[in-house]
């Protein structure tokens, strides 16, 4: 399915550098393993070109967060849990993501749970009195 | 009050230990048509949902504002909801229609019609819809490992075999939480070590699930759960905007994910709302579908027993699986969790999958003693491995798995074994030592692993979770001290994630590390001819269980008990008192023992005994015309000077026949020859002496046993064949006289 592409690493290491003998002698480290924007916007095109838009659009949100840090991955999903943040602290979360990271989808997806939540009473405490 | 000892006799049966209920739809035990689940609607404005199932917009709860706004295709919705539900279950078993077509229309419908869908199918019509339907091609299956004492070296070695059987996916999880990180590092040492290309999991609380995935130590999450109510989500703590996030936060380190739902969940939380398991399932599917997941595991998993104590629940789960196949997604089809007391009702179940293939017909095969599954029990163990190698075998079904000989079995295990303890020493874990890796190659379960200093083993995998090392250094050690395959297949795993084609619906990997998946190995079934077909290597494998021998191949005498006969030209009319014995063609040449395992030269020592112990002599002859008993003894009988013959095949079945009677006529005959022991055949001997001698004779009774066809007709069959193939027409039958090398 790779066909001919291009495939780099998010190091911009090319896939076919990725070698045993390499990390075999001390080289590399999980970055260099990792997926590339690139490559998860290809797998996008792949899944849309299937039928799949959803799986598209998944693919397409999780190469904005490639470049964003497992802390602040782990961060935002525990804001979008259930009462855990004020529609003010998912606004912030979506700028960071749209301003820092340009996860411009990913900022639209935490902003339309932050509608939500105020008009179902998910939010933290505080805010969930006044919706 | 009369009391029937049949009704007793059945009601201590493993069946009467599953509980069976009455609906009570308020409280959401019933599987479809409860009376508040709505009637399909769907109306459209400016590309936007205005109103589904009969709900207007401004009342959407959480849920129905995802699916309205992430799950249904507009496009082809209007179309889709105006065509007949009727019609549209007709498309999923009607083989001149194209999956594709059919996944079109079934993307744009609401929950209530997909439902109102699967209501018109019949179990069996749901088969074959799922066989039409589910995204790949190649069935698999997926294994749990897991144990009770989260030993490591019992954790590899199980994973190795598990992929060394065939499984595609491994899950394990934790007894106790802290141990995650090993136990994670255990299956990927193990299953690389069994095959190379397994995917496997760890399923612990979601944020931990995620760490371990970027720390590049599973491969794919799947315990991402949602619900049918916004009530149930939220006690799961989560919504489906937090698990569609986490959707795409696995996606961007490379790892494959799968949604998790279930009928029987809402009810269990007491939050279903008088809805039907249906309904609040089809919900979720499109919440999993909306979310971007490529798939879903379903079929209730852990809930199995709540759908299944309904009128129609195993149908329901079938139903259940066929929904999420008919949205495209990926169906990991359940049997993971103990279905029933009853293995009949088990096995039934199973079948619903099974015969048609699914994505993985198990998620999660328990694939070690169901003692050790921390996962609440599995449908099937390890100690049903067997069963299911010949299920596969019977019905010509490709089940995901192989069979396997013990001692490759064996090595494969100690292997990933001392590949972890190569691992563990690198990374300065507490050793495993020799005696754990004895255990765990050879033991049944956890309780004969040795004991590991726990606290010590739970600062050590916190510290490797924190710290800088990575599979990378497990790479590495191994790939330096003696298991370079390993090292290269796990180092290979890692470097698909940088690729991401596993991403792709329902990808698994071959031991080459080809991805098949939805795109290079679609689902083309279309009718007979079309689609997966068991045959070539993959059906030679199937068939070759090692319980299975060669019929050509007839057993050899066992030592000391051959027996030489000398043939001595043809036998004349008898005159005097005696009792002819005659024997088959093959007898005591090719073969060697009756189908009971007695020793030829034996039991004609018994006859012999039994009719000279009685002061008349026995005659030996060979019939070579026929290999038929009557015609044997018929034989026999028109040689014997006192009229009277014993004729025996060389698989032992017996008869006393007096001349004059009709071939197929008798004085006694022992027909089941599995019954005999060589007592019966001297008390043979003694009875035909006894018609010679014209005495009153007692039949000999010997015990009828039911099981007898079942377990000795293959044997009676192939050993009737090897005795008719040493028929010589038209030859005349041969004195023989006895060279006995050994009494018994």
């Amino acid at each position: 399915m790779t066909g001919d592409r291009h495939i780099l690493s998010k190091t911009g290491v090319p896939v076919d550098d990725l070698r045993l003998e390499r990390v075999d002698g001390g080289w590399g480290e999980m970055a260099d393993f990792s997926i590339a924007r690139e490559t998860l916007l290809h797998q996008a095109e792949v899944a849309a070109s299937g039928g799949h838009r959803q799986l598209a659009e998944n693919f397409r949100r999780a190469a904005e967060l490639v470049d964003v840090p497992d802390s602040i991955i782990l961060q935002i999903y525990d804001a979008l849990r259930p009462f855990r943040a004020t529609q003010p602290e998912l606004a912030a979360l979506a700028d960071r993501l749209r301003t820092q990271f340009q996860a411009h989808e990913c900022a639209r997806w935490v902003e339309q749970a932050g509608e939500v939540y105020a008009r179902r009473g998910l939010l933290k405490a505080a805010d969930a009195a006044k919706p | 009050m009369a009391q029937s000892r049949r009704f007793a006799a059945r009601a201590a049966r493993e069946i009467n230990k599953d509980t069976f209920i009455h609906e009570w739809p308020e409280a959401g035990l019933i599987l479809m048509g409860a009376p508040a689940d709505p009637l399909p609607s769907l109306r459209i404005e400016d590309g936007e949902i205005v109103e589904m199932d009969g709900k207007p917009r401004e009342q959407f709860d959480m849920i129905d504002t995802f699916v309205a706004r992430h799950s249904i295709a507009l496009d082809v919705a209007e179309e889709a909801m105006a065509t007949d539900s009727l019609q549209l279950a007709r498309m999923l078993v009607d083989i001149h229609v194209p999956r594709a077509d059919v996944i079109r229309l079934m993307n744009g419908l609401t929950a209530a019609k997909l439902v109102d869908v699967v209501s018109h199918l019949n179990v069996v019509e749901m088969m074959m819809a799922l066989q039409k339907m589910r995204v790949r091609r190649t069935p698999a299956n997926q294994a749990h490992v897991t144990n009770r004492k989260d030993s490591p070296a019992l954790l590899a070695a199980d994973a190795a075999e598990a992929a060394f059987r065939g499984f595609a996916e491994i899950e394990t999880t934790v007894g106790v939480a802290r141990y995650a990180p090993w136990n994670a590092l255990a299956v990927l040492v193990g299953a690389q070590t069994g095959r190379g290309g397994v995917l496997t999991q760890c399923a612990v609380e979601e944020a931990m699930s995620l760490t371990l995935a970027m720390k590049g130590l599973t491969t794919y999450a799947e315990t991402l759960s949602v619900y049918g109510t916004d009530a149930a989500f939220t006690d799961g703590d989560d919504t489906p905007w937090s698990k569609g996030f986490l959707a795409s936060a696995y996606a961007s380190r490379g790892v494959k994910i799968r949604f998790t739902s279930g009928t029987g969940s809402e009810a269990l939380m007491a939050h279903a709302h008088g809805h039907s398991m249906l309904y609040l399932e089809a919900l979720c599917l499109l919440i999993t579908k909306g979310a971007g997941s490529q798939g879903v595991q379903n079929g209730s998993i852990s809930c199995i027993a709540l759908p299944e104590s309904l009128p129609g629940g195993v149908a329901g789960v079938a139903a259940e699986n066929l929904l999420a196949a008919m949205l495209d997604l990926e169906v990991a089809t359940g049997n993971d969790a103990m279905a029933s007391h009853s293995d009949i009702r088990k096995s039934a179940k199973l079948m619903l999958q099974f015969l048609p293939g699914s994505d993985f017909i198990f998620s999660g095969y328990s694939s070690m003693p169901k003692q050790d599954n921390m996962f609440g029990g599995g449908n099937l163990d390890a100690d049903d491995l067997d069963d299911y190698l010949v299920l596969q075998r019977d019905m010509k079904v490709d089940g995901g798995l192989r069979p396997v000989r013990e001692q490759e079995t064996l090595a494969v295990r100690e292997r990933a074994a001392k590949a972890l303890a190569m691992v563990f020493a690198a990374f300065g874990f507490p050793p495993i030592t020799q005696a754990e890796i004895d255990a765990a190659v050879a033991g049944y379960a956890s309780p004969e692993m040795p004991d590991r200093d726990m606290a010590a083993d739970l600062a050590s995998a916190e510290r490797f979770l924190a710290g800088p090392d990575t599979v990378l250094g497990a790479v590495r050690a191994l790939a330096k001290n003696g298991f370079p395959d390993v090292a290269r297949n796990i180092f290979e795993i890692e470097r698909q994630r940088v690729i991401g084609d596993y991403l792709q619906p329902a990808a698994i990997f071959t031991s080459d590390f080809d991805v098949l998946s939805g795109v290079n190995d679609a689902n083309d079934y279309q009718g007979p001819g079309t689609g997966y077909r068991l045959s070539g290597p993959r059906w030679g494998e199937i068939c070759d269980i090692p319980q299975a021998y060669d019929p050509r191949q007839p057993r050899q005498a066992a030592p000391g008990a051959t027996l030489e006969l000398v043939e001595n030209g043809d036998a004349q009319p008898g005159s005097g008192l005696e009792v002819v014995i005659a024997v088959g063609p093959a007898f005591a040449t090719r073969l060697h023992q009756t189908v009971n395992d007695l020793p030829l030269s034996s039991v004609l020592a018994q006859l012999l005994a039994g009719i000279t112990e009685q002061g008349i002599a026995a005659r030996l002859i060979k019939i070579y015309r026929t290999s038929d008993l009557g015609q044997m003894s018929f034989e026999g009988s028109r040689l014997s000077g006192s009229g009277i013959a014993i004729g025996i095949q060389s698989k032992g079945t017996t008869v006393i026949h007096r001349r004059g009677l009709l071939p197929l006529n008798n004085l006694e005959l022992f027909s089941q020859a599995s019954q005999l022991s060589l007592e019966h055949y001297r008390r043979i001997g003694q009875n035909a002496a006894g018609y010679a001698l014209g005495r009153p004779v007692e039949p000999l009774l010997v015990p009828v046993d039911n099981m007898a066809r079942l377990k000795f007709i293959v044997k009676t069959t192939i050993l009737h064949r090897h005795e008719t193939e040493c028929v010589q027409a038209g030859r005349a039958p041969v004195l023989l006289t006895i060279q006995q090398r050994s009494r018994v």
